[in-house]
Formats: C-alpha cells, sequence, structure tokens
C-alpha cells in the first residue's frame, strides 16, 4: 500500500544516503531458487539499472533504515544538531519496496544504511529484521549490501553477514586525528574491532570452518541457493560479496599519502574487496570544515580512483606513486602516467617482447591491451598500427615504448620531450572546474568564517 | 559475374548459403531478401533452399574446429541483423577452415575483427538491457516489460529473467519486431506479438513509477550534476522504455 507518508519517507531517507557511493552490486554469482514464491539471482558483475542527473550509477535501492542519529559528526547532514526532517522505516516497510522496486527490474537489490537511531545495537536489530523479512518471508535472492554499525555487538555483525551478500563499516576519515577532531562519538576502535572481526569470520567462511551458531536465521534451508563469491569454490554462508568501506575525503587536511597507504593496508593486511572515496560535499557551515559552496574536491577524488586501481589492478605499491615528498597526487596527470615520467629510466619498453606486469606500467596500455598483445604477438610481431587495433592508446604510450626496436615517427625519448608533448594533449590533462582547490585551512579564511572578526 | 547468395532469414538459412557457397571461387555476398536492395549488374542472384542437414553439418564443424563459444558468437552476429552479416561470418568461416581455433587469438586479422566488434556491439546491448528493461505489474500479476533494440536480443536476454524471476511470469515485448517471449515461471517461448496484449495501468502501478522516480531525483546530487555523463550511459535513444524518462 503506497502512501504519501512512504514516498516522503522514501525520499528524505534516500536523499540522507545519497553521500555513501559504497553501492555496487558486484561480487555474487548466485542462480534463481526454484522454491515456489521466491525471486532474485545475483551476477558477480553487478548491473548498473539506471544514472542521476550527476552521472552516477544507480543499481541498489540505496536508504537509511533511519536518519534520526543520536551522533554529532561535525560533516554530517544528519547529525543530531542539524534540524533537517527526522524519518524511520519499519523493517517491514524497506523489505516491501526493495521486492516491489526489484520485481520490476529498477534494481540489482537493496543497501541498507542508517544513522544511530538510539543505540548501534538498536539500529542494528532494526536493520537485521529488516534483511531477515527479505530472505525468509519474501523469499527475495537478489543483492543485499548492508552497513555494520560500529560499536555494535558482534553477534548482530554475525547475524547481518549470514543475511547480507557484502558488509561494511565505513572508515569515514582517514586518520584517527581527523576522527576525532569531526567525529568523536565515532571511535577508531569500534570500527577497526568491527572491520578485523568480519575479516576474520570471512576467511573462516572461505576455508569451509565456519561455525553457525545457534538462533540464527538458517538461509539455507529456506531455500537460498548458493552464493559464490568471485574465484570461489565454495558455497559461501557470510557475506560472499566480503567486506567494503568507505572514507570522505576533502574534509580535512589528510594527504593523499595517508590516504593510500591506509587504502593499501586495508586490502592487504584486513583482505578488503573495495575502498571507496567520497569527495566532501560541504553540507554544513564549520570552522574546521570547507565551506558550504566550495567546490567539492571531484578531480582529487578521480585520482584517488585511478591510484586505487593502479594498487588492486596494475601491481603498483602505495609507496611509487606517494611519499613524504610528493604526498598528493598530481592533478595536472593520472597516476601512472605521473609515475612514468618520474621513472623515465625504464623505458622505453619493447612491446613484442616485455612480460605482462611491465607492460602495465606503459601509460595508454591498460589491462585488456595487455592481455591482447599477448596473445596477439605469439603468432606475428606487432607494428605501431596493429597496437591500435588492439586498443593501445598510442597518444600517450608512443612515448614509452618501441615496436620491433624503433619508436614512432617523430619520438624522441627524452622525459622533456614526452611530458611537453602529454601537456598538449586534453585527454591527457583533465578540465575540470576549478581544480586548483584552494587551501580552505588558511588561517585567514578560518577566522572571517567564525564571525568573530 | 559475382554471385550473391540469398537466404531466407534464418540461421539455419545462412548456414545452408555458407554450406553452399563455399567452393564458389566467384563467391561474392550472402544475404537476405531484404538486404538484397542495391543490386549490381555484375551480380548474380543464386537462391539457396535452407536445408537442416547442410547447417547442421556446419554447426557440428564449427564446434569441433573452432569451438562452442565461437558458434555462440556466430549466432549473435547473425542476431545483430545488419546487412554485412552473411559476408563477416563467411570470411570468418573460411579462415577457421584454414587456421583451427588459433583464429581468435589473431585479434588484429580484418575478419576477426569484423566479428569480435560486431560482437561487442551487440553484447554491450545485452548488458544494457539486463539492467534498462522495466517491467510494469498488470492486474493479474504478470510482469510485462518493452523492448526496442537495435540488435534481435529476445533470445539472449530471456534465459536471465527467466533465471532472476523463477516463477514469476512475465511478457518482454520486442515492439520494434513486434515479437514477444512469454514466460510462464518454467520455460519461455518466443512468439509473434499481434497487438492484443493487455495494458492497463493500475493505481499501484502509478504509485510505484513515481516512487521510483522520486528517488532518483532524492539521490542527485547537485554539486554534482553532470547531464552530459549521464547521456554519456544512457543516449537519448535508450530512454524511451525507462519508466523514469517518460512523461
Amino acid at each position: 500500500m503506497i502512501t504519501n507518508i512512504l514516498q516522503e519517507k522514501l525520499n528524505i531517507l534516500s536523499a540522507a544516503a545519497k553521500y555513501d557511493v559504497s553501492c555496487a552490486s558486484s561480487g555474487v554469482d548466485r542462480r534463481g531458487s526454484k522454491t515456489p514464491g521466491s525471486i532474485g539471482n545475483s551476477v558477480s558483475c553487478g548491473i548498473c539499472h539506471s544514472f542521476t542527473a550527476d552521472g552516477r550509477c544507480v543499481s541498489l535501492l540505496k536508504v537509511l533504515q533511519s536518519n534520526d542519529c543520536v551522533f554529532d559528526c561535525k560533516y554530517c547532514i544528519s547529525r543530531r544538531s542539524s534540524d533537517t526532517p527526522r524519518a524511520s522505516f519499519s523493517p517491514r516497510e524497506v523489505a516491501m519496496i526493495t521486492y516491489e522496486f526489484y520485481r520490476r527490474n529498477y534494481i540489482e537489490g537493496l543497501f541498507l544504511s542508517s544513522a544511530v537511531y538510539v543505540s548501534p545495537d538498536n539500529t542494528m536489530e532494526m536493520m537485521c529484521e529488516t534483511v531477515r523479512l527479505l530472505r525468509q518471508e519474501y523469499n527475495f535472492f537478489g543483492y543485499i549490501h548492508i552497513k555494520a554499525i560500529p560499536g555494535a555487538d558482534p553477534v548482530l555483525i554475525e547475524r547481518a553477514g549470514r543475511l547480507a551478500d557484502r558488509i561494511s563499516v565505513n572508515i569515514e576519515l582517514p586518520s584517527e586525528s581527523s576522527l576525532s577532531a569531526l567525529a568523536p562519538q565515532k571511535k577508531k576502535d569500534n570500527i577497526l574491532s568491527s572491520m578485523k572481526y568480519i575479516t576474520g569470520r570471512i576467511e573462516e567462511d572461505k576455508r569451509g570452518i565456519l561455525k553457525l551458531s545457534d538462533n540464527l536465521p538458517d538461509i539455507v534451508n529456506s531455500g537460498m541457493p548458493a552464493s559464490y563469491g568471485t574465484s570461489d569454490v565454495r558455497h559461501r554462508h557470510f557475506v560472499p560479496g566480503g567486506q567494503s568501506t568507505q572514507m570522505i575525503i576533502g574534509a580535512t587536511p589528510d594527504t593523499d599519502y595517508q590516504i593510500m597507504g591506509l587504502a593499501e593496508s586495508l586490502y592487504t593486511k584486513l583482505q578488503l574487496k573495495r575502498v571507496y572515496y567520497s569527495a566532501y560535499i560541504p553540507v554544513v557551515n564549520n570552522p574546521a570544515l570547507p565551506s558550504v559552496g566550495s567546490e567539492p574536491p571531484l578531480l582529487r577524488e578521480h585520482r584517488l580512483y585511478q591510484a586505487d586501481w593502479l594498487l588492486r589492478f596494475y601491481r603498483f605499491k602505495a609507496k611509487e606513486l606517494l611519499d613524504e615528498k610528493n604526498p598528493n597526487l598530481s592533478l595536472k596527470y593520472d597516476p601512472k602516467c605521473d609515475w612514468a615520467l618520474r621513472n623515465y629510466g625504464i623505458f622505453p619498453i619493447e612491446v613484442n617482447k616485455a612480460d605482462y606486469d611491465t607492460l602495465l606500467r606503459i601509460p595508454g596500455i591498460g589491462q585488456k591491451s595487455a592481455a591482447r598483445i599477448i596473445t596477439t604477438r605469439k603468432y606475428a610481431s606487432l607494428g605501431f598500427d596493429d597496437l591500435k587495433k588492439l586498443g593501445v592508446v598510442l597518444k600517450r604510450a608512443q612515448f614509452f615504448i618501441t615496436c620491433r626496436g624503433r619508436t614512432m615517427d617523430r619520438v624522441k625519448l627524452e622525459p622533456g620531450f614526452a611530458e611537453a608533448n602529454l601537456s598538449l594533449d586534453k585527454r591527457a590533462v583533465p578540465v575540470f572546474a576549478n581544480y586548483e582547490q584552494l587551501s580552505l585551512f588558511d588561517m585567514n579564511a578560518n577566522l572571517l568564517n567564525t564571525g568573530d572578526f | 559475374m559475382l554471385n550473391v547468395y540469398i537466404y531466407d532469414g534464418t540461421f539455419e538459412g545462412l548456414l545452408s548459403a555458407v554450406f553452399e557457397a563455399w567452393k564458389d571461387k566467384d563467391f561474392s555476398d550472402i544475404r537476405t531478401e531484404s538486404e538484397n536492395t542495391d543490386m549490381s549488374l555484375i551480380e548474380n542472384m543464386v537462391n539457396v533452399t535452407t536445408d537442416t542437414l547442410k547447417s547442421d553439418r556446419i554447426t557440428k564443424w564449427i564446434k569441433s574446429k573452432i569451438g562452442f563459444e565461437s558458434l555462440k558468437k556466430i549466432y549473435r552476429v547473425y542476431l545483430t541483423e545488419r546487412s554485412d552479416r552473411g559476408r563477416i561470418i563467411f570470411r570468418y568461416l573460411k579462415i577457421a577452415s584454414a587456421a583451427g581455433s588459433v583464429i581468435d587469438d589473431l585479434l588484429t586479422h580484418p575478419d576477426i575483427m569484423n566479428i569480435n566488434s560486431a560482437d561487442r556491439l551487440f553484447s554491450r546491448e545485452t548488458m544494457r538491457l539486463h539492467g534498462f528493461l522495466r517491467f510494469e505489474v498488470l492486474a493479474n500479476d504478470v510482469l510485462y516489460a518493452e523492448i526496442s533494440p537495435e540488435y534481435n536480443q529476445l533470445e539472449i536476454i530471456s534465459p536471465f529473467f527467466a533465471d532472476r524471476f523463477l516463477g514469476n511470469p512475465w511478457i518482454i515485448h520486442d515492439t520494434k519486431r513486434d515479437i514477444a517471449a512469454i514466460f510462464d515461471g518454467e520455460h519461455f517461448i518466443l512468439t509473434e506479438a499481434g497487438n492484443n496484449l493487455p495494458r492497463s495501468e493500475t493505481k499501484s502501478e502509478r504509485n510505484y513509477k513515481e516512487m521510483w522516480k522520486g528517488y532518483l531525483s532524492a539521490l542527485t546530487i547537485k554539486e554534482r550534476m553532470n547531464l552530459k555523463l549521464q547521456q554519456q550511459f544512457i543516449p537519448y535513444k535508450i530512454r524511451m522504455n525507462m519508466t523514469e524518462f517518460q512523461n
């Protein structure tokens, strides 16, 4: 039964959720269930169902269980001291909307987060009930991503993980000092211990030694077909899509070096599937934060994602991209190009001989092109025309490669030459409005904002 | 005189034409009647009778010589209904007979590139349909969707939606070709659509459509507004069957 109230709630609680960007529908393979009355499957590549006017993909129903928060994090529109309209969904309301949107093929599933309503445990109980209803009453076997509220009882996190496909705990800010300055009620220890707990359970599940506690909903017997994470051979019971997290960038003076260092250890030590970076959109005036109306750091966010991809798919280490002397990613060049210019000594690379890892280091050659080069060169050596056919961006790669021992016409193998020509390439140097972000931590600016002067 | 082989538009017909044209030194093209618009004076039309014995032999040969995946690729290129599909497929098979399964690694060969890029265009549209197809719930609880794809996708997308909505009957109507896939909850069939498909919008359906539009609008971050980017992902021509872009 749709009422205006339900529509209002949906508008409030999805507007409040829009800054959480970790909402992909990927990572899980699950076929449809033959159980009568069931619905839904999942594909590991994820599916984009629509795109909003800001160009972002929509694949899930992304809502908060409630935006009535007891915390007062300075950057958040839902913070306790803000005077935004408050609403809460009952678990059944969320389950119903998810089901109705899903059967119309609007979404892949549900992304459920929440403000801290009364307490972390109380909030997580409501969220678990929503997800339980979906799995057990609606027999919904599409994708579910649930947020774990830091500080919630591990029993509740356990329950959530048994029902959902992916779980995340938001790390929020890149350093402990930022966290205590802007969100003092969110304790770093709570966040990390929840994340470690989840990592541990995922590990046990992968090894087939997950001990399933009593009193937890038995999804397997309720007709849910086997779920597999990408490259899992064993049927999974606990968040088959793994764990992810998100941090806000641009709200604090933390450098890209700190951010990427943190991301790298989250990937290597906690085996996270994804780290998301959300450009801070100033929604509240506060002397500790960039002022409302200032440009969000979209280009910086883009560079961080590019660096993140280099870590995950191109076998780069964070320390190759950034260090204390160069703590921020170049805005002018993408991180791979920038690295190549700073390490010009290893070029030029002969594409007919180099191995896969080396090919990946060449600007203009991505994973697909590198794989195609390796496949095709078995049968004949490659010339520049061939590279173009294989999807190599010669406009960039030409300064870094040889084919059969020769460079492209008129290319000089000197770093200065490469840099001068790359600067002219519009695609290599994006035109973002106002990408020279002024330092908003300039003392004078702060003084003016407080209104004391 | 160059020989153009005319077939009946079916896949078996196309393969029968391949069979007949195989040893022809004056081979020019393989087309359907409707693709045969620009007949030149030097072309000689050869009518091909569809023969399943011939097409089965070719199918078996493809599976053993290049592989089942390649057969599927050829079928998808056939479904693109593009006017040069007969020629592309013929040339691909000719190379296959010379080189065997390695042909799929010869990525820079023009005939391989042709078939791969046709396949890529087809598959891109398939992926889009998985996401952008929109169902309505009819009064009898049957799900109904309309699509108007550039290529003939019904056969390829139906298994996906059959698995996802197992137990939930649906109809997918390709309005461009006037054909429909009908799923009873277990199996689907393809049929001609005719024009008596039941469609009256219930109040509840209207409400859910409005909810969906409202939801998308609430999700938009105005500080990141970028209609150009949105248009890159969803070109205008695709929007006609998507609820959120209607009215």
